[in-house]
């Protein structure tokens, strides 16, 4: 049984590592480990609510630190998502002026994750505070972004799922979809710089 | 070629390396050229970051819908067990070894011809007459009552509800070890009785070492001796 969960979950790494079949994924992390992580927030002073936000954001940051190649299997899945989940909720703790309770969180630290935990965590309250951006998108533009840069789909690929002609018609369409959305991220100077430096892109 | 398609081009590693290293050279000098591509690393980020969201937003809502459609079902499955639970304590309250007869009312018939035609003797007249009182009272006064007259005593007995009295003179028969014509009726009458006095253990024991050949032991159907078996377990534990 627990060979059969450990590969189990090793076949998951690989496929959110590699960005495939991301939803059988996510359902698996949801059967397995949702109960697990709210009763850490419960325990802890917060809500069913606080813990749907802290579930939600912890299994995003660590799709994300999966696909940048940061989770190296040290330890297993349960333990590093207790270790995400245990520090968003501080991030947020902190924010709601609660740090009393910061007391109790201390379980298991894993000091070796918490750099790149916390670099994730940045970075998303910073993509977050922009996010707002995509929503002056069009739906066309969406579409075609979403399947091109999150999906990784070719231009051939991405054809059938829209009305454009050709290929090059949809390649002009996509440039132009990501002018536009570049330069709505320049309207928000301030967001950007904090967005630059989260991301340490520069 | 537009300068987002080179900045794709880029990242995802389409470019030839002469060109990737110019384009390289070209992003180190150029300002104009590098705040461009930081704006286009920025969205694709943002893309990126997106994407994930949407998938896992999406998971969460078909995950609470499903812990949604749960509730109702454990509330259905609880108020089931709880009803079957109140039924069960209620019939097991109220029920007892004479509502279990009443639901087997098999009960001897003297033939009317059993054996030769010879004339009936006035205990058997009295018996199919339904006169039990009046056969209790030939077997009362009889010195040496036959086999006969054993048998339909104990059947009046029994119809009498005297129970007590039908068990002391099966057991009684029993005990001479003599072989019968009656075995068959003793041993199912024996194990109905039991029940007629809410000896519930004793009369499941009896059942169980019934023969099998008995043709009367088809009669204890599944429920009944589902019943047979609660009301001993009721009887064990209080």
């Amino acid at each position: 049984m627990a060979l059969f969960t450990l590969n189990k979950e090793n076949d998951v790494i690989e496929k959110i590592r590699k960005n495939i079949d991301i939803n059988t994924c996510l359902k698996y992390l949801y059967k397995e480990f949702y109960s697990f992580l709210e009763r850490m927030v419960l325990n802890n002073s917060g809500t069913r609510e606080d813990a749907e936000d802290v579930i939600q954001e912890t299994f995003l940051a660590v799709l994300q630190i999966i696909q940048n190649d940061k989770f190296k299997g040290e330890s297993s899945l349960k333990s590093f998502l207790y270790s995400v989940a245990k520090n968003i909720w501080l991030v947020k703790i902190k924010k709601q002026n609660a740090e009393r309770n910061r007391a109790n969180i201390w379980i298991e630290d894993k000091p070796e994750f918490e750099a790149d935990i916390n670099e994730q965590i940045k970075k998303n309250e910073a993509l977050e505070l922009i996010s707002n951006v995509l929503d002056s998108l069009g739906s066309v533009c969406k579409n075609i972004l979403n399947k091109y840069y999150y999906e990784n789909l070719s231009l051939k690929e991405i054809l059938p799922f829209t009305d454009f002609e050709n290929e090059q018609v949809l390649r002009n369409k996509k440039s132009k979809c990501m002018k536009t959305l570049t330069e709505k991220l320049e309207q928000h100077p301030k967001m950007k710089e904090s967005l630059y430096k989260a991301l340490k892109i520069f | 070629m537009e300068k987002i398609d080179i900045f794709d081009d880029y990242l995802k590693d389409k470019m030839p390396a002469k060109e990737r290293e110019l384009f390289e050279i070209n992003l180190a000098e150029n300002g104009a050229m590098k705040e461009a591509f930081l704006n286009y690393q920025t969205a694709v980020e943002l893309l990126k970051y997106n994407g994930l969201k949407n998938e896992v937003k999406k998971a969460h809502s078909q995950f609470s819908s499903q812990k949604a459609k749960k509730i109702p079902f454990l509330k259905i499955a609880a108020a089931m067990v709880f009803g079957l639970l109140s039924i069960s304590t209620f019939w097991i309250g109220n029920t007892n070894g004479s509502d279990l007869l009443a639901e087997l009312p098999i009960q001897y018939i003297e033939p009317q011809h059993r054996g030769a035609n010879e004339e009936k003797v006035e205990a058997e007249l009295r018996y199919l007459n339904k006169d039990f009182d009046g056969v209790v009272a030939i077997f009362n006064s009889s010195k040496t009552p036959n086999e006969k007259l054993d048998f339909l005593a104990i059947m009046s007995y029994y119809n009498l509800k005297n129970y007590a009295k039908a068990i002391d003179l099966i057991t009684k028969i029993e005990n001479q070890q003599l072989s019968t014509k009656y075995a068959n009726e003793y041993e199912f009458y024996m194990c109905q009785s039991l029940l007629g006095i809410n000896k519930y253990s004793e009369a499941l024991k009896n059942i169980k070492k019934m023969d099998e050949k008995n043709p009367y032991k088809a009669t204890f159907n599944w429920k009944y001796m589902a019943k047979i078996k609660i009301l001993a377990l009721k009887e064990r534990l209080f």
